[in-house]
This record gives C-alpha cells, sequence and structure tokens, in this order.
C-alpha cells in the first residue's frame, strides 16, 4: 500500500445520531486526524511495541469459544472480580491449541498460561478437549526444560455458568504465578 | 516427470504467504451508554489505539449496535474505504452476528471484522481503572493484529435435505412423525422411522391404561400407528450402525437384521426411550439393598400394569407404595416416578376400598398436587421421610428409622388405623404384606454405543445430553440431531408426547432453514502434505481422506461438507500443512504476543 | 549488509546457466518447481519482491551440493541464506514444522529464558561444571518429547557420548543452561535470533572455563566452528566432534573396541512392530549386555596379541554411512569416522553410490517446509542404503537420525535397515 493513498480522505461524518445523550464528540477530531499522519511516523510493521504493554505477572488464557467462553463472559456478569494480568484469547476449540502457542505466551512476556477447555465428554468437536489435555502435557515437560515450571501451565474444566469458579480459578491461578515470582530471564 | 506431474495434479488447495501490506483498519470505541465510560478512562485509550499502526478510523460511540450506529458504521467504511474493521465493546457472543452483518452489508468480508471485549473480559471484572484501561489497549490490539492478518472468506450455505429419519417407536418417536406429518400437510417430506423390535410401541407396550388416558395402550399404539400409515416409512427391527456427514446432509447406514444400506438424511431425530430398573438390579442399591430381609412380596410400579394381575389383591391387606430417590439411579426426571407411584395408589385404592395403602415419599413435586389430593381423598395414607429418616425392610413391612436423638413423632397422615403400624425405638414400624418399589428408568443398555455411533454427549448416567441445548458462541449451526423423551431423561408419556410435538415443530423449521456451514474449515496445503495420516487418524468426524499420488505417497484432503473446524488436525500435524479457514495460525499468534506482554 | 551486496559476495552474478546445479540437487529431483538456477535467475532478473515472497526459498536445504560443484564457484547457500534474511524482513515465512514448536524452543532461548535441560544425565554419568572440555548437547533433550510420535529417543545418544568420554577419562562439563546453537535461526534467516544464541552460548563456554567443545551434533559442530568466528570473531576455544576423539583415543590404545552387539535397542518399533534387521551373507545374530560380547563370539573372535580381535565371517556386520552435509561436504571431514568405523572389528563399510562429498541430505532442514519432496528425498535414500546389503546405516548426526527415521516410520513403507548413530554403536563396541 503507497503512502500516498492515504491523504487527507472525503469529508468525515457529521451527522452522528445517539440513543443516549452525550455523544462523545471528541473522538471525531481524532478521526480526522489520523489520515493525515505518515505511516514512517506510526511505525511500519505489524511488531511494533506499541501494542505491547508492559506489566510483570500477565497470564494468557486461551479459553475454548464454547461453554468456557460463555464461562467467562458469565463471570463478568455475575460481577466477579479477578486481575488484569489475566487476558483472554479466545478460540474456537482447545483442540486447535498447540504447544507452540503456549509457549509463545511465555516468550510474549507471560508468565502463567491458563487454559480453559470444556470437559472432555462434553466437547463439541469430540476430541478436541482430550487433544487438548495431551497437548498440555507435551507442553509442561517442554516448559520445565526451558526453566519454566510446569505448575505456570494450568489446564482447567468449564461448563457454561460457572462464571464465580472461572474467576475463582483464574483468581486462585495468579496468586500461585505471583508466588513463582518473575521467570528469569537473562538479558544480554 | 511422474511425480511432479501428479503434483500438478493436486496442486489446488496451495496457501498464500502472508505479506507485509497494512491494510485501512476502522475501530469502533463502544461506551456501551455509560458503562464502559465509566469503567476505563477511555480518553487515553483513544489516543494510544489512534497511534496504533494501520488506524485510520477511530470513533467512539454510545451505542455501536444500535440503529444509528450501525449507519455510521456502514457509512464510515464505505466513505473511508476501511479494510478492517475492530469493535470494542461487549461480547462478541452478544452482537457479533449483527455487526458483523452490517459490515458485510457495507461491502466488507465478515472476517475481516472483529470484537474486542473490553466489557465482559475487562470492564465489569476489574475495578482498578487505570489497569484495566492498560489491558483494554491490550485486548483492542490484540483485534487489532488479528484483523490485519486476516484473509477473505465465504462460508458455504446449504439446504438441508428433506428427509427426517427418527429412531425408536415408541411414545416419543410415534409422536414426532405424527407430528410432523401433521405439520407438512400436503409438503413433500421423507419421513423414516426405525423400530429395533418387531412392534413399535416402547414401554407402552407394557402399559394398559396409562395415566391419564382412558383408552388401553394398545389402542394408542393403534391410533398413532394410523396417523402415520402411508406417509412415514416404517421399518422394523433395523438399528443405526453408523452416522456420517453433517447436518443437513447426514449419511446413515441401516441394518435390518444384518442387510446394510446407506440412506441421506437431513435431520435425525432420537427417540430410543429408556430401559426399566428391574427389582434384581434394585437390590444391589441403596438404600432398597435390604430388600432380602422383607418376608412378603416386592414389585415395582410396571408390574402393577402386567395382564393377568401379577398379585391377587384379594389375598393382600397392605400395600406400601414406597416413592423415594435413588441417587445412583435418579435423574432429574424423578416427577415420572412420583407421578406413577401416586397415580397407581389412588387407583389401587378405589379398586380395591378394603386394601391399606401406604404412601411412604421423600419429595412429591409441587405440580402434582392433585394428583397428590385424590390420593389423599381416597384414603391411601401418606408417611413422609426426610434426608435423615432411612427405611429399612424388616420382616413384615418396612421401618423408617429416626436418628438418635429425635424425638418428633413421623407425620402420618391421614386416619391410620392402629394395627397397621407401631412405633418402635427410634422408629416407626409399618406393617405390609406387598412393597411396591419404583420404576426407575435407566438408560437403554446399548445407548453409549449409539450416542458414540451419532456422536451426541452423553452424561453420566448415559442419557443423551442435547448438542447445543444453550450455546450460539457466534457459530451458525443448529445439528440436525434431536433427541426427544426418556433417552434424554424420564419422562413420563405426556411429557414424551409433548416432547415430541415441540420437537417435531424445530425440525420442521430446521429443514426449512438455510444451513450456513461452519466456517471454519481446515485446508491442507497440498505442497506441504507429507502423507504421514497423523491427521487423519486424529480427525473424529472422518473428514480427512488419504490419496494417494502416482510415487506411493499419499497426500491428506479434507472433505469440506464433513470438516467441523476443530482445528486438532493442525495440531497433530508434522508439518504444518492445514490450515484452518478463517482465522490462522499467525493471527493468533499475533494475540498471544498482543495480550502476553 | 544489502541483498545486492549478498549477490556480489557469493558471486551469484558469476551464474554462467549451465545447469549443473539444478542436476546436483536433492530437492530439484522431486520437485520440478525448484532449483538452484531458478533461484538465481528470479533474483537477477525478476523484481526482487518476486523471489522474496516466492514459497520455494525456504525449499532449499542448504546441504551445498550445487556450490561444491558450480563451476563459476557461486557461494549459493549463502546467497540463500542472505535472500532468507531479506524476506523476514519483507515479512514473509517458510511454514513451520511441528506446529512451531521447534521454532518456539528456539525463541525462548534466544529470549533468554534459562533452560534446565540436563534432566537425561544419570548417576553412573561423571560430569562437571568447570572443567577443561565442555560437552555440547544440542537440542537432544526436546526431541526426546517432540518425537515421541515416532518413538525415537535422541538422548542416548547424550548418554553414550558421555559415558564414552568417561571411560577415556574426560569429565566434561555439561551445562543444563545450554541454548540451541543458533544453526536453524541461521540457516532460515533469523540472523538476530541467531546472534542472541551464538552470544548466550559464547559466555556460557566461556565460564565454564572450557577449552575445548566437544560435539556430537555436526550442525552444531560446523556452526561454532566456521559460523560464530565469522561473526562473532575467533573462538577462544577448540571445537570437535566426539568421533574425532575417539578416533584418537582408539588408535593411541585408550580404548578398546570389539565386535558390536547387535542389539537394534534404539531402533523405533513402528506400527505392527519392525523386525530386526536382516542382511545378506548369514549373520549370526547376538545379544548380550552393553558392552560385554557374548562369551561365544569371544572364543570364535579370538582375541590375538595386540588385542585387535578377529571376528569370524558369521560375525560381520555391514553398515553404510551417511555422511552430514555440515562435516561432510561443508567441513570436508569425511574420512575420521570411517576410520573409526573401520577400526571396529567386525563392521564392514559398504559405500553407497553417492558419498562423501557427493552424499545426499537427509532431506529436511531447519524445521521449516517438510513435504512430501521431503520424504520423497528420505525414502531414495533409504532405498539407496538398503541397496548396498547393509544392515544398519550409520549416522554422526542426530538430525539425520530424525529425519530418516521419520520417513521409515510412516506404515505405508517398510524399509528394513537399522539407523544407528555412531557415538552408540562406538559404545555397543567397547570393551
Amino acid at each position: 500500500m503507497q503512502v500516498d493513498e492515504r491523504r487527507k480522505t472525503p469529508e468525515a461524518d457529521q451527522s452522528l445520531e445517539d440513543v443516549e445523550s452525550g455523544e462523545p464528540r471528541e473522538a471525531l477530531e481524532a478521526a480526522e486526524s489520523l489520515e493525515d499522519v505518515e505511516i514512517g511516523e506510526r511505525g511500519d510493521a505489524l511488531n511494533r511495541d506499541e501494542t505491547k504493554v508492559s506489566s510483570n505477572s500477565n497470564i494468557v488464557i486461551f479459553t475454548c469459544g464454547w461453554y468456557p467462553a460463555i464461562a467467562a463472559d458469565n463471570a463478568g456478569v455475575v460481577g466477579e472480580e479477578y486481575p488484569t494480568d489475566a487476558r483472554i484469547v479466545t478460540m474456537t476449540c482447545a483442540g486447535r491449541l498447540s504447544p507452540a502457542l503456549i509457549l509463545d505466551a511465555f516468550g510474549s512476556g507471560a508468565q502463567g498460561v491458563l487454559v480453559a477447555a470444556c470437559k472432555p465428554e462434553l466437547c463439541h468437536y469430540v476430541n478436541g478437549s482430550s487433544t487438548c489435555e495431551q497437548v498440555v502435557a507435551e507442553t509442561r515437560e517442554l516448559a520445565e526444560l526451558l526453566g519454566i515450571s510446569s505448575e505456570r501451565i494450568h489446564l482447567e474444566a468449564f461448563d457454561t455458568e460457572e462464571g464465580k469458579r472461572f474467576a475463582d480459578c483464574v483468581n486462585g491461578f495468579y496468586k500461585k504465578i505471583v508466588e513463582l515470582g518473575v521467570i528469569a530471564v537473562e538479558q544480554q | 516427470m511422474a511425480f511432479g506431474e501428479s503434483l500438478g495434479e493436486t496442486r489446488g488447495e496451495t496457501r498464500e504467504m502472508k505479506t507485509r501490506e497494512i491494510p485501512r483498519i476502522g475501530v469502533v470505541l463502544c461506551h456501551c451508554g455509560t458503562e464502559i465510560r465509566e469503567a476505563l478512562d477511555l480518553a487515553q485509550l483513544e489516543k494510544q489505539i489512534a497511534a496504533m499502526p494501520g488506524v485510520v478510523y477511530l470513533k467512539a460511540e454510545a451505542y455501536p449496535c444500535s440503529r444509528p450506529g450501525i449507519a455510521t458504521l456502514t457509512k464510515a467504511i464505505r466513505e473511508r474505504r476501511l479494510e478492517r474493521v475492530v469493535i470494542a465493546g461487549c461480547t462478541p457472543r452478544l452482537h457479533g452476528g449483527l455487526l458483523a452483518q452490517a459490515c458485510e452489508s457495507a461491502g466488507l468480508n465478515r472476517w475481516f471484522v472483529d470484537m474486542a471485549n473490553i466489557r465482559e473480559h475487562c470492564s465489569r471484572v476489574h475495578t482498578d481503572k487505570a489497569r484495566a484501561t492498560e489491558k483494554a489497549k491490550a485486548l483492542i490490539g490484540a483485534s487489532i493484529r488479528k484483523v490485519g492478518l486476516a484473509r477473505s472468506y465465504e462460508a458455504v450455505r446449504m439446504k438441508p435435505r428433506n428427509s427426517v429419519l427418527v429412531i425408536g417407536g415408541g411414545v416419543s418417536g410415534l409422536g414426532v412423525a405424527a407430528e410432523l406429518v401433521n405439520l407438512r400437510g400436503d409438503l413433500p417430506l421423507d419421513i423414516t422411522l426405525i423400530e429395533k423390535e418387531n412392534t413399535p410401541g416402547g414401554v407402552l407396550l407394557r402399559l394398559q391404561k396409562p395415566y391419564p388416558y382412558r383408552k388401553a395402550a394398545g389402542d394408542i399404539i393403534k391410533e398413532k400407528l394410523s396417523k402415520i400409515e402411508g406417509k412415514v416409512k416404517l421399518l422394523k427391527q433395523t438399528e443405526v450402525v453408523s452416522l456420517m456427514g453433517a447436518p443437513g446432509h447426514y449419511l446413515v447406514r441401516l441394518s435390518d437384521k444384518g442387510n446394510v444400506e446407506e440412506h441421506e438424511f437431513g435431520a435425525i431425530v432420537v427417540a430410543t426411550g429408556a430401559d426399566c430398573v428391574n427389582l434384581k438390579q434394585l437390590a444391589e442399591v441403596e438404600p432398597l439393598n435390604t430388600m432380602s430381609s422383607f418376608s412378603g412380596r416386592i414389585i415395582t410400579q410396571i408390574d402393577l400394569e402386567t395382564e393377568p394381575p401379577i398379585v391377587d389383591f384379594k389375598t393382600v391387606h397392605s400395600v406400601l407404595f414406597v416413592s423415594i430417590s435413588v441417587p445412583e439411579l435418579s435423574h432429574s426426571g424423578s416427577r415420572v416416578y412420583s407421578l406413577v407411584a401416586l397415580n397407581n395408589a389412588a387407583v389401587l385404592k378405589e379398586t380395591n376400598p378394603e386394601l391399606e395403602v401406604w404412601f411412604l415419599f421423600k419429595d412429591v413435586p409441587s405440580d402434582l398436587e392433585r394428583e397428590f389430593a385424590r390420593a389423599k381423598s381416597v384414603g391411601v395414607m401418606f408417611v413422609r421421610l426426610d434426608d435423615e429418616r432411612t427405611i429399612e425392610f424388616v420382616k413384615n413391612g418396612l421401618r423408617v428409622g429416626m436418628p438418635a436423638g429425635d424425638s418428633g413423632s413421623v407425620r402420618v397422615d391421614s386416619a391410620a388405623r392402629g394395627e397397621a403400624f407401631a412405633y418402635v425405638d427410634n422408629g416407626l414400624e409399618i406393617k405390609g404384606d406387598l412393597v411396591v418399589l419404583p420404576t426407575f428408568l435407566r438408560p437403554r443398555v446399548d445407548s453409549r454405543g449409539l450416542a458414540e455411533r451419532l456422536r451426541i454427549p452423553v452424561d453420566a448416567h448415559g442419557f443423551f445430553i442435547e448438542p447445543h441445548i444453550k450455546l450460539r458462541p457466534g457459530d451458525f449451526i443448529e445439528r440436525g440431531i434431536f433427541v426427544v423423551g426418556s433417552c434424554h431423561s424420564p419422562a413420563s408419556i405426556l411429557e414424551s408426547s409433548s416432547q415430541a410435538m415441540v420437537v417435531a415443530s424445530r425440525v420442521s423449521r430446521f429443514l426449512g432453514s438455510e444451513i450456513v456451514r461452519t466456517p471454519f474449515l481446515s485446508q491442507i496445503d497440498q505442497k506441504v502434505c507429507r502423507g504421514c495420516s497423523r491427521c487423519a487418524e486424529a480427525c473424529r468426524w472422518d473428514a480427512i481422506e488419504m490419496t494417494p499420488l502416482d510415487n506411493g505417497l499419499k497426500l491428506a484432503r479434507v472433505n469440506d461438507t464433513l470438516c467441523t473446524g476443530c482445528g486438532v488436525c493442525s495440531t497433530v500435524c508434522i508439518n504444518g500443512a492445514p490450515s484452518l479457514a478463517p482465522v490462522s495460525q499467525d493471527q493468533i499468534r499475533a494475540m498471544v504476543e498482543a495480550v502476553g506482554a | 549488509m544489502s541483498l545486492e551486496q549478498k549477490i556480489e559476495e557469493t558471486k551469484a552474478y558469476n551464474c554462467v546457466e549451465c545447469g549443473i546445479c539444478t542436476g546436483s540437487c536433492p530437492v530439484s529431483r522431486v520437485n520440478p518447481d525448484f532449483s538452484p538456477r531458478l533461484m538465481v535467475e528470479k533474483l537477477l532478473l525478476g523484481p526482487q519482491d518476486e523471489i522474496l515472497s516466492d514459497r520455494e526459498l525456504w525449499s532449499c536445504l542448504t546441504c551445498k551440493t550445487c556450490s561444491v560443484r558450480c563451476p563459476a564457484q557461486v557461494d549459493y547457500n549463502e546467497f540463500m541464506r542472505a535472500a532468507r534474511v531479506a524476506a523476514r524482513e519483507a515479512g514473509f515465512e517458510g511454514v513451520d514444522t511441528h506446529a512451531g514448536v521447534l521454532r518456539s524452543i528456539m525463541e525462548l532461548h534466544a529470549k533468554g529464558f534459562r533452560p534446565a535441560g540436563n534432566n537425561w544425565l544419570d548417576s553412573s554419568l561423571q560430569t562437571c561444571t568447570r572443567g577443561n572440555d565442555f560437552y555440547f548437547v544440542g537440542c537432544l533433550p526436546y526431541f526426546d518429547v517432540v518425537f515421541r510420535n515416532i518413538e525415537l529417543k535422541s538422548t542416548p545418544i547424550a548418554r553414550s557420548a558421555v559415558k564414552l568420554m568417561n571411560l577415556v577419562s574426560i569429565i566434561p562439563v555439561v551445562s543444563r543452561n545450554e541454548r540451541c546453537c543458533g544453526h536453524d535461526f541461521y540457516w532460515s534467516g533469523n540472523y538476530d535470533g541467531f546472534e542472541k544464541l551464538a552470544r548466550y552460548n559464547l559466555k556460557l563456554i566461556s565460564d565454564s572455563g572450557a577449552s575445548r567443545v566437544i560435539f556430537t551434533c555436526p550442525e552444531g559442530y560446523h556452526t561454532f566452528s566456521k559460523v560464530y568466528p565469522s561473526v562473532l570473531g575467533e573462538l577462544k576455544f577448540e571445537v570437535v566432534h566426539l568421533a574425532d576423539v575417539l578416533l584418537e583415543k582408539v588408535k593411541k590404545g585408550e580404548l578398546k573396541l570389539g565386535p558390536i552387539c547387535d542389539r537394534g535397542e534404539e531402533k523405533p518399533r513402528g506400527a505392527g512392530g519392525r523386525g530386526r534387521a536382516t542382511a545378506g551373507g548369514g549373520e549370526r545374530r547376538v545379544s548380550g549386555d552393553e558392552g560385554q560380547a557374548d562369551p561365544e563370539i569371544k572364543r570364535e573372535a579370538g582375541l590375538s596379541g595386540d588385542g585387535q580381535e578377529t571376528v569370524s565371517e558369521e560375525s560381520r556386520v555391514k553398515v553404510t554411512f551417511q555422511d552430514p552435509c555440515r562435516m561432510g561436504r561443508m567441513m570436508g571431514q569425511t574420512e575420521g569416522i570411517r576410520e573409526l568405523l573401520g577400526l571396529i572389528p567386525g563392521i564392514e563399510l559398504v559405500e553407497m553410490p553417492r558419498n562423501r562429498a557427493n552424499a545426499v541430505c537427509c532431506g529436511s532442514s531447519q524445521w521449516v517446509t517438510c513435504t512430501s519432496c521431503n520424504k520423497q528425498i528420505q525414502l531414495d535414500r533409504l532405498a539407496e542404503a538398503r541397496e548396498t546389503g547393509a544392515s544398519i546405516l550409520v549416522t554422526a548426526c542426530p538430525k539425520c537420525r530424525i529425519h530418516l527415521t521419520c520417513a521409515n516410520y510412516d506404515k505405508d513403507r517398510d524399509l528394513d535397515i537399522e539407523i544407528r548413530d555412531i557415538v552408540s554403536l562406538v559404545l555397543d563396541a567397547v570393551r
């Protein structure tokens, strides 16, 4: 995509109706000015650190898109609370999770990985959840070899209404991760 | 040379290499009225999002899901030539479909659209505003990365076949078939009903006058059969051997005494019913395992239906109906057991007024008040049990035990004759010469086998669990397999009949709708596959076939209609050949990098 | 360095389009879309974007067969590598094998994660934390986990290696914090990752005080020996493959060898159980404890005065040898291991038609892009090995062993030949 194509665009949208009062007009200004900025100024690669947020004890929660995703949403509905360091990545099926994805999470700075899958007998795809069990077992072995305690990888099965249990599990796991501390990484 | 040629032929499913172009990304930041606005520092968030690579449009909206909100979005897509859209707001399960559709109407493929959940996964579960905002930035950043790498994809749409298979010719099965005939009227519909036994009827065959009908069971069966005569293909002594295919296009192999034939069906209804637990099986379960100390007769409810009667009531003085739940055998359907027991107790007392009829129970479901009242009014005597009061079989009847120290008496309803019971230490002994136990229903012996063949889950007891009873996580298909009657959970005849009506209506609607096949499909890169067969072995849907090449090697090919998009093939592949459209491994990796940091 | 500069340096412009490279290339033989010459052409004549986004860029095994024969002396390997670095920067990558797990592991190493990889050691092995000799194990412990799917364990090579070293009075430093040598990153264009790994490893060696690093993996050996110095300066230690160390010890008489026991312990059992290798010539099958010869064999062998055993016709074991690209063709070291094999009584080395500098690569490289073409190369090589009549195919590289075993593992083929590493073989022969 050439930079020239990103010049000033046709007039920004003016007519904004809103259901409630208090339309946030400030954003409109932001929308207009974005077009004028050259790509170079904002970074030229999708790998830019702009999207990275630094934190010490991040947990990545791989969530199966069926029951556990509902449980995760449910946690919000029933007013549960868990640490902001816990971030959810949703996948269609836990069976899609490969060891590399879990290790990549650690490589990106996560200190723990929680896998929220369906109970194997309820897996929508039949053997996705049980495949995930094997993957997690294999990854824990590799993690140990890499100096990452296998306790930092945890697999838990959730059913739909278990919003509270989801939050409890995240809280418990987070506590353990904080106890285990930050993974020692040799800087150069 | 031969190998090269064959490779050329199979070269249909090659994957593109990713490129470094940054698409034009538009971001809509939802305030969710005021909810998200109050929980997160949106001004800060806006600044950060505006600076992310690729973002050329950023809009804060109170309700993007509202009509004006959607109008704004579609307009922006067109006018700003947006190539990707990220909506940061509530869970995609709520409005994801709606927003994706809106974007499609503006000409943007729905897989270029993503929703970042900053509500259920963020604003609603955190109280630290600053840190929650930080997390929201990470979540939105992840979505931006994800759509940046996305490729367009069109889901396959198809109409289901106009045919139904009903498995089981009992109350439920016949009911579904009859109702389907009724609903379709003159419209064509192929209905096949298969029954394992030689005669249809199921448990009805063992009953005389099922409550609340006034006619004999045999007549009921005849009536139902007449409704489907000529309109339904009734196959006796036929069973399901295997099931392949996808909703709307099932390939089923049926065996008729060993003769196997393949059929195609659009929908399948499972109505295989349940087995009655017999005395021998009951004797092994608590608290009924003390049965042997009783010197009188013990039967179960269904034995009362036997013609000629199994018991001559002229020789019996006192009948004890035991209506308790047995954890091992009880399922959510304990209502039916109470219903049957109450009804039988009342009928027995009505037809044999001199008989003493006792009814021992723990709970009676509140909606059986009428039956309860009826039994009471004809003189059935009720003894209420509770968790601490156990029953025990003794020589002449039953003893209701009370925990040590409990001085209260057991409540005995209705006028009770002194000789029939007596208070003994810590308990109450009730004399009886006939005990009637509930006829528990348990899944059929072969239910697990059938569940495996049909690929539907079973619960701990072995009852079928209806697929997708509660959920629609952004997937579009309703599986075309429906479960009805006692094979799902013990149901009375009335309950089964009403369930059958409901299911028939759902089946009819399913067959009339268009199925949007799961957009998630595995695509195996023919240039990468090594032919090791691991994917084909791991695929529980038999969706992967190994096709031989000229040089002796094999290549894996995915059958689109059978693939469900679970991704297990890509996990076990040693080469990285399968990729799951429309969300690739790279996209997930990008998301992980964004949130892990 | 830009791609243009690399083209000059590698002499790619000198290509006379003779096509010898294509004729030599094992990949070209099975993949009509790839040939070294085609790649050079694409780069020199087409727009740069074309070659960088070409997926065939990743089909090259970097085995250097083409370069060795090129009359214009084009350094094709280096050219390929530079093109891959540029491709990566432009956002193109090859397809990771094994769902990217090896790549992930190496990335974590490069990011500084501290491995704890020495669970394969047992109490019978003597090692230390500081010393003169450093045994570089490489990725073997990880391979044990990842290649369960072909029932192959690689750490026995490491155990055999340490045992042998102990037998010749070497107590090596074995570090749990070892990281990948960086070979795969280097050749697949991830230069930054490679450099990070190199720095970590150099520090590790220097902290151990070792003056010599011993390898059982030619890829590590080549990377340390040839690549590290060219980018990080001269090494402060010596680098050697264990086979050469053993050869020296055997020649000096410090290590005595006898006929090997044809145990086949490390051979994987595929489905249906592949039986033991059969060989022509009516061989006697001998089983026994590790290192201890069957008494019958000893009698038959008849120890001669100088310690060398003579072996009867029946106990001869025919083996053939897979030259590792990195040691053979790329470093010119082909005779050392052959000499070592020759010193094992009863071993008869029969060469495959394509050997030494003409040896065929084991078919897969850098854990990137492994397809049915690669499998075809492997199956052809296995067939070639079998045709020699050998019962054992000896490898000197854990990667060769894995790739050839993998190709052999699938149910549709059964090439009845045992694949064993030289180190384990020598341990079997030790008296």
